[in-house]
């Protein structure tokens, strides 16, 4: 039996997905990317839960947003991600990390919206 | 409970050649490993996420986070190494002489490293199959004037360049040691017992005791006069600190050192379809770099979304544009050190600390690597750094850029060869045998006392067969 994954989790996941996927890709890439969570090694699982929670509802306030990330739109969205990458203070490097991971582990070229246009 | 002469931990490098040494001299060994059997029809992203201890998790973390790949099946991490082979270098075992006084020579280790080039059929990559992404890099070699690019030597048999051997070789050309050593093992009636983990160890005056549990958590017990670990680099310190095993247990853990490498990608107006031929075909050394060793590697099409430092549209690009895409990789003989430790609730936790010297080394590795693919005709190349430009498309302006405010925290690193955690005049002796131990000795990276600048799988292999050998 799989393990559960919480809403904050689908949604951040589901986000991400949106800025690099064309739209009727998405459910495929999000499905592929919600079972590589599930079967993470149980600490990483559980990291990755409490990561996207922060993701979810913490991390958009302190750039400002009084929004879920899975709200915001894809440049808004992409900015955080994109802060976290370039920083060099390597804990918010760690949280981007865990949060792209089963989405670009999901990815093929010819599900990228670039590809499609 | 089971009784056997000789139990082996561990089916790596270390532990397989351990076997097969000794099955000259006892009858009955046994070899414990947590991991199953590969299977060799999977995917690249099967293979990371079944072969891959934590999926690829593993990292060491200090002031740079670097991956730290390491096998968790029958073959170890031979099962997802590139297959390169290199003995000890000279200048490493001298080093080992003068500094730690550890009594090997390199005319000891000769026939092993020639009984090991017989057993694991160890050749040049011939031309036809270097992969065009190492051509393209000789190409840009020689046009920056160096003509010292060389073949690497690899454990293969009938390779026909499936382009993915850090994932499972799908036809079973690489030697890993499931594939060469540990047939002829169990053809002489050794036993490998799968998916079974030992815990616990207790050293007693006339045995050893193990236990352990299998993958199902069915308990086990078994029995032996000598006790070989070999579970690897990060995994045998903390199987001695945790049973307190032999005299020296507090020391294991430290002076770990994992070869920081660094990987350039460039992008080409042409289809190249770097997969196809073997990745890691070609080396080389840099006359200002000698801690340096350059070498050819290429990440599979599904995983390369992970292995770019980049994300928004210029991700998509490099994604899009994959088949016009080369890489190489550099690796350092790090001075740096760190240590392994295994944390309640949490398990396995690498410290690194990525020190100055090495840092510029790697910096300045990469930094050429992206010159050299330019020379090669490269319409951009991308650095393995976040929080500064790393996309370059101009020769001039990669070669002028001031890196200077980079920090190790930006580097997208990797760290291939943990060694050194239970080494040699430390932990264990000469002899390999744990000090204050009568009956358990250790064969894996972890005795390795040094970092040494190349694949170390020829050294582990070469001294778990000296081991076999004087037992």
């Amino acid at each position: 039996m799989s393990r559960p994954l919480f809403f904050w989790t689908k949604a951040v996941i589901n986000k991400y997905t949106e800025i690099h996927v064309a739209p009727h890709h998405i459910q495929k890439v999000t499905h592929d990317a919600f079972q590589i969570v599930q079967g993470y090694p149980f600490k990483y699982y559980f990291l990755a839960q409490v990561n996207f929670f922060l993701f979810e509802f913490i991390i958009p306030l302190l750039f400002g947003h009084l929004s879920r990330f899975s709200r915001l739109s894809d440049t808004q969205a992409l900015h955080i991600i994109l802060t976290f990458q370039n920083t060099a203070f390597l804990p918010l490097r760690l949280l981007v990390s865990l949060v792209k991971i089963p989405v670009l582990l999901s990815l093929r070229p010819e599900v990228l919206k670039e590809a499609q246009t | 409970m089971k009784k056997f002469d000789i139990c082996i931990i561990g089916s790596g490098a270390g532990g397989a050649l351990a076997a097969y040494g000794l099955q000259k001299k006892f009858d009955s060994i046994a070899i414990f490993e947590k991991g199953d059997w590969v299977k060799r029809s999977q995917t690249p992203l099967y293979a990371l996420s079944h072969i891959y201890r934590d999926q690829g998790f593993v990292s060491g973390m200090g002031n740079a986070l670097i991956g730290i790949p390491t096998g968790e099946a029958i073959g170890g991490t031979t099962v997802i190494n590139s297959g390169t082979c290199f003995e000890t270098p000279k200048a490493v075992i001298q080093e080992w002489k003068e500094s730690l006084d550890i009594n090997i020579s390199y005319e000891e280790l000769s026939p092993y490293f020639s009984k090991l080039r017989e057993l694991l059929s160890i050749q040049k990559v011939s031309e036809d199959r270097i992969s065009s992404g190492n051509k393209l890099f000789r190409e840009g070699l020689q046009k920056l004037g160096f003509q010292n690019s060389f073949p690497l030597d690899r454990a293969e048999k009938e390779c026909v360049g499936s382009g993915r051997c850090p994932f499972v070789c799908p036809e079973a050309a690489k030697q890993s040691t499931d594939v060469s050593i540990l047939p002829k093992f169990l053809a002489q009636g050794g036993e490998v017992i799968s998916n079974t983990s030992i815990t616990h160890i207790l050293e007693e005056k006339d045995k050893v005791l193990l236990y352990g549990k299998t993958k199902e958590g069915k308990k086990i017990k078994s029995e032996c006069r000598t006790l070989v670990i070999a579970g690897g680099t990060l995994s045998s310190p903390i199987l001695i600190r945790k049973n307190r095993l032999g005299s020296h247990w507090r020391k294991t853990g430290n002076e770990l050192s994992i070869h920081p490498a660094l990987k350039v990608l460039a992008q080409l107006s042409y289809p190249l379809e770097s997969w196809n031929g073997v990745p890691q075909a070609l080396g080389f050394k840099h006359p200002n770099f000698p801690a340096l060793s350059f070498e050819g590697v290429f990440t599979p099409p599904q995983l390369a979304s992970i292995v770019l430092p980049l994300d928004g549209k210029n991700l998509d690009d490099w994604l899009q544009n994959y088949n016009r895409v080369a890489s190489f990789g550099v690796l350092a003989k790090d001075t740096s050190r760190g240590k392994v430790r295994s944390y309640p609730g949490f398990g396995l936790w690498v410290w690194y600390f990525l020190n100055q010297k090495d840092f510029l080394a790697l910096r300045e590795g990469a930094r050429f690597m992206g010159l050299t693919y330019l020379a090669a005709g490269a319409q951009k190349v991308v650095l393995p750094f976040n929080g500064i430009q790393n996309e370059f498309s101009n020769f001039d302006e990669l070669k002028n850029f001031n890196f200077s405010p980079l920090k190790p925290s930006q580097l997208y690193a990797m760290g291939f060869h943990p060694l050194g955690t239970c080494g040699m005049g430390r932990v264990v002796d000469d002899h390999l045998k744990l000090y204050g131990s009568q009956r358990i000795f250790v064969a894996d990276g972890s005795v390795v006392p040094s970092s040494l600048g190349v694949n170390p799988q020829i050294t582990i292999m070469a001294l778990a067969l000296r081991l076999a050998e004087q037992l």
